[in-house]
Parts: structure tokens; C-alpha cells; sequence
């Protein structure tokens, strides 16, 4: 999620926990409830989302750029779907690099100033990095979407309960939702609310409680440096996939199945595991869009015996991508050094030493539950601290190091 | 012949001679099922086939069944 501050930004968190949203909400479901067909169901979720998203979109300079990235994701889509075996090969490489610099130039307006439009111009769209990234997956995939509608995709970018941190659901998923008209299923409402309630208990009860400490900043003695750094995780946890529960609770009720964005992180025995199961949304969009036609051109083009060495780049350049999609200050690409560096080394000792340990040997040690479990919190340990440096940066993240260490 | 084929080609990929694949099968229900072993598997599979896959269809790709369709469908004459 796009977090220049720790934790959901406190606009999304103050109107997801206030009155305001939760009237809307109710009222989102009973609208949907009672009109649950045809054009008058498609009115009121386009209402909905426009309403949502003004109140999102800070002015209407924003939302005319918004509104034209998405005519323009249109566009492209219906030229790939009518003309597709006459574009040359390179057009969706060329489409993911268009997505990836609009999205990085928009959010940080002093990047390669002299030439960013956005720096006279400035955008300021809660949620850009999700819209983005869906209708980016829209350009790419549009040769094999069937049903092109302009409503339906501009429905679909900002659909209200998934604009302001995802998931980041595929558009024929959405598709299949809006274009139906069925009634909610009686018994899928009670789990629906259970798991609106889980999230409300993560998000606000347990996140916002251990967030409100504060035992992780600048000033702390290293004692609850220590305790807060380690617990930051668990908080960015219970915050984040609180906030999935919500939504997906509230879109079940709409009778639309989001996909899920968690998969028991705190189960990850290494770095790569962690993030097929840490916000999958978006790891498996970028997996699929960046890694694997990367890997897959290596792996049809390139000699075995050198493959290994450029797949391995080809996992530290996605971890970039990943750490650059959060936010582009220094925090976050040293975040993503880090974790790629990680991801190199855990590819190398695949490759490289599992295969030397012998099958036998690999279930015994590599399979046996205490070591497991020590894999795990190792890999728990090592993203902890890493996580310093999306809030405070590196040379803060260094002092605070420094402190807990008895450096300072 | 599809479905002994690509068996044959994941027991060679996964490193696995005994495994079985069915059409729900998933990368979760096979152990070295991971994002580079599921790109030697693509391009193997095209290899043996003589077919080629584009982006957005090896990104639909959500099990086994769904790779056999893709492959029933860019050859038929395999049916």
C-alpha cells in the first residue's frame, strides 16, 4: 500500500472508522439490495463510486486526469482487442513501462523534475498507485477481454470499496459482479458481517491500539526500539488485512467476491514466500506483468547454462518494482535493496545448495518442524527492521539502529 | 495424450516421478511449484507442443485444467 507514513494514510483511516462511512456503507447495501438489477443496479454503483471518489480526489484538475488515464486505457484496450495480431510484440512492454513512469512521475512531482509535467501540475489522487495498476492490467490483458464496456472499466477503477488500498481485484472478476443480477445468497450474509467484524477488531481495536504507543520512533530508549520495531509488522498486519476484512466483507454483501491479499504471512519461511503471501494483489499483478514475461523471454531466448544469473536479476528488478510502486523516496528503495538482496540469496541457495543436500537430507533438516519454525521467525526478524525505513528513511533508520545496538 | 504429456513434463520440472496431476491442481498443491519453476514448466510445455504462449494467457493460468484447455485450444488436433 502507498504509505509515506506508516499504516493506512490518516484520511483513509478517518473516514473508514467515522459515522460518515459507515452510513454510506449501509446505505451502499440497502440501494444494492433493493435494485439489484439491470441499468438502475449499474446507476447507483457508478453514483456510489463517483460520490466516494470526490471525496477522495482533491480537485477537479485530479479527477480530469483520472477520468483521462481511463479514456485512454479504453482506447488502448479496444485498438489491442480489434487489431492485436498486427501490433508488433514489443507494444505491451512498452504499455508496462507507460503505466510504471505515470505512476511514479505522479507521485513524486521532484523526480527527474525538469521534465515531470506533474511537478507544474502536481495530481493529488488517494489510491493513484491501485487505479493504476488496474487499468494497467486492462491494457494488457484487453486482446482476450470479450466484453469491452467504458462504464464497466471506469466502474471498476474506482470501485468505491476497493479505491483507497485494493485489493486490486482483475477486471473480469468485477465484470462478472456488475454485469449480474442476482440477489445475495441469505446464508453468505452472516459471514459476510463476521468478517467485517474481524477486520473492525484488527484494524481499529488491535492495529490502532499498539500503533497509538508509538514505541517505535527516534526519541524511544532502545528497550521498546526493540519491542516496537518487532511488533511493526505484526501492527502493519493486523492494519492492513483488517482493512482487506472490511472490504471484502462489505463487497460480499454486494454479492461481488474480491480476491484475497493475505495468505498467514507470519507462515513464510523466506523472503520470496513472504510476499507470495504478504498483499498478493498486487505481488501476483506484478508477477505476472513484469516477472514473468522477463523470465519467460530469458528462459525462451537465452543459453541454460546463463539463465540462472539473469533470472536472478529479473527477481531483484521486480522486488525494485515492488518497493517503487509503495513510494519513491530513499526509504523505499533501500527497502527494496534489501529485500531484493534477499531474494537473490534465497534464489542462490536454492540453486545452489538444496540440490548438493540431497533429497533425504532436504526432508530431515529443511522439512523438520523446529527447523521450520526457526525459518520462519528468522525471516520474521530479518523484515522487521527493513520495514524502519518506509516511515523514518535511511539515515534515521541508521540512528535508531545505532540507539538500539548501544551505538548512540 | 495431453494430460500424460504435461504429467510427464511437471514430473520432470518439479522433480517429482511420482506425481500425479489433476485438473484443480495449483501451485499450492505441489511443493517446488514456485515462480521460476512455473516458467521452465511454460516453456517447456511449449517446447514439447511447438505452441507459444502470450503474456496475458499464461497470466489466466490459474491450474492444471486451465493449461490444458490453452493447450487443447492452440491445438485441436490433439483432441
Amino acid at each position: 500500500m502507498p504509505m509515506n507514513i506508516a499504516y493506512l494514510s490518516q484520511h483513509q483511516a478517518i473516514f473508514l472508522n467515522t459515522w460518515h462511512f459507515f452510513i454510506f456503507a449501509v446505505l451502499a447495501v440497502s440501494l444494492l439490495r433493493a435494485f439489484c438489477r439491470g441499468i438502475v443496479k449499474r446507476l447507483i454503483v457508478s453514483v456510489l463510486n463517483l460520490y466516494f471518489l470526490f471525496y477522495f480526489v482533491g480537485d477537479g484538475y485530479s479527477f480530469a486526469v483520472l477520468l483521462g488515464f481511463v479514456v485512454l486505457t479504453y482506447g488502448i484496450g479496444e485498438i489491442r482487442f480489434r487489431w492485436e495480431t498486427k501490433l508488433p510484440g514489443w507494444v505491451p512492454f512498452l504499455l508496462t513501462v507507460f503505466c510504471w513512469g505515470f505512476l511514479i512521475l505522479a507521485k513524486n512531482p521532484n523526480l527527474v523534475s525538469p521534465v515531470n509535467v506533474f511537478r507544474l501540475y502536481p495530481i493529488r489522487i488517494v489510491g493513484i498507485s491501485y487505479m493504476v495498476f488496474r487499468c494497467m492490467h486492462y491494457m494488457l490483458d484487453a486482446a482476450m477481454i470479450e466484453k469491452r464496456r467504458m462504464g464497466t472499466l471506469l466502474n471498476y477503477v474506482v470501485f468505491f470499496p476497493t479505491l483507497l488500498a485494493g485489493p486490486i481485484e482483475r477486471y473480469e472478476n468485477f465484470q462478472a459482479y456488475y454485469e449480474q443480477d442476482k440477489l445475495l445468497d441469505p446464508e453468505s450474509v452472516l459471514p459476510a458481517l463476521h468478517r467485517i467484524a474481524n477486520g473492525v477488531i484488527k484494524k481499529f481495536l488491535i492495529a490502532d491500539t499498539l500503533a497509538s504507543l508509538q514505541l517505535c520512533r527516534p526519541d524511544r530508549s532502545a528497550e521498546l526500539l526493540w519491542i516496537g520495531m518487532f511488533l511493526q509488522l505484526a501492527i502493519l498486519y493486523w492494519d492492513f488485512s483488517g482493512y482487506c476484512d472490511i472490504v471484502i466483507g462489505l463487497s460480499r454483501l454486494f454479492r461481488m467476491k474480491l480476491c484475497e491479499n493475505f495468505n498467514k504471512p507470519w507462515l513464510a519461511r523466506n523472503v520470496q514466500e513472504f510476499w507470495e503471501r504478504w498483499h498478493i494483489s498486487l505481488t501476483s499483478l506484478i508477477r505476472d506483468y513484469c516477472f514473468n514475461p522477463i523470465s519467460v523471454m530469458i528462459v525462451r531466448r537465452v543459453k541454460p547454462a546463463r539463465q540462472f544469473p539473469l533470472i536472478v536479476l529479473a527477481y531483484f528488478f521486480t522486488m525494485m518494482l515492488i518497493a517503487f510502486w509503495h513510494g519513491t523516496t530513499m526509504g523505499f528503495f533501500w527497502f527494496g535493496l534489501i529485500h531484493g538482496t534477499m531474494l537473490v540469496l534465497s534464489q542462490c541457495t536454492k540453486h545452489y545448495i538444496l540440490p548438493r543436500l540431497g533429497a533425504s537430507a532436504r526432508t530431515k533438516w529443511m522439512d523438520g518442524l523446529l527447523w521450520v519454525t526457526f525459518r520462519r521467525v528468522v525471516t520474521y526478524a530479518w523484515i522487521s527492521p527493513t520495514l524502519l525505513l518506509w516511515r523514518w528513511g535511511p539515515e534515521t533508520t541508521w540512528e535508531m539502529l545505532q540507539t538500539m545496538i548501544g551505538m548512540k | 495424450m495431453i494430460h500424460d504429456d504435461v504429467q510427464t513434463i511437471f514430473r520432470t520440472i518439479f522433480r517429482n516421478p511420482n506425481l500425479v496431476i489433476t485438473d484443480d491442481m495449483d501451485a499450492d498443491d505441489v511443493e517446488a511449484w514456485d515462480s521460476l519453476s512455473h516458467i521452465n514448466m511454460i516453456v517447456e510445455v511449449e517446447r514439447h507442443f511447438g505452441i507459444s504462449f502470450r503474456n496475458s494467457e499464461i497470466a489466466r493460468l490459474q491450474c492444471v485444467g486451465d493449461l490444458k484447455a490453452l493447450i487443447q485450444k492452440k491445438k485441436p488436433e490433439l483432441a
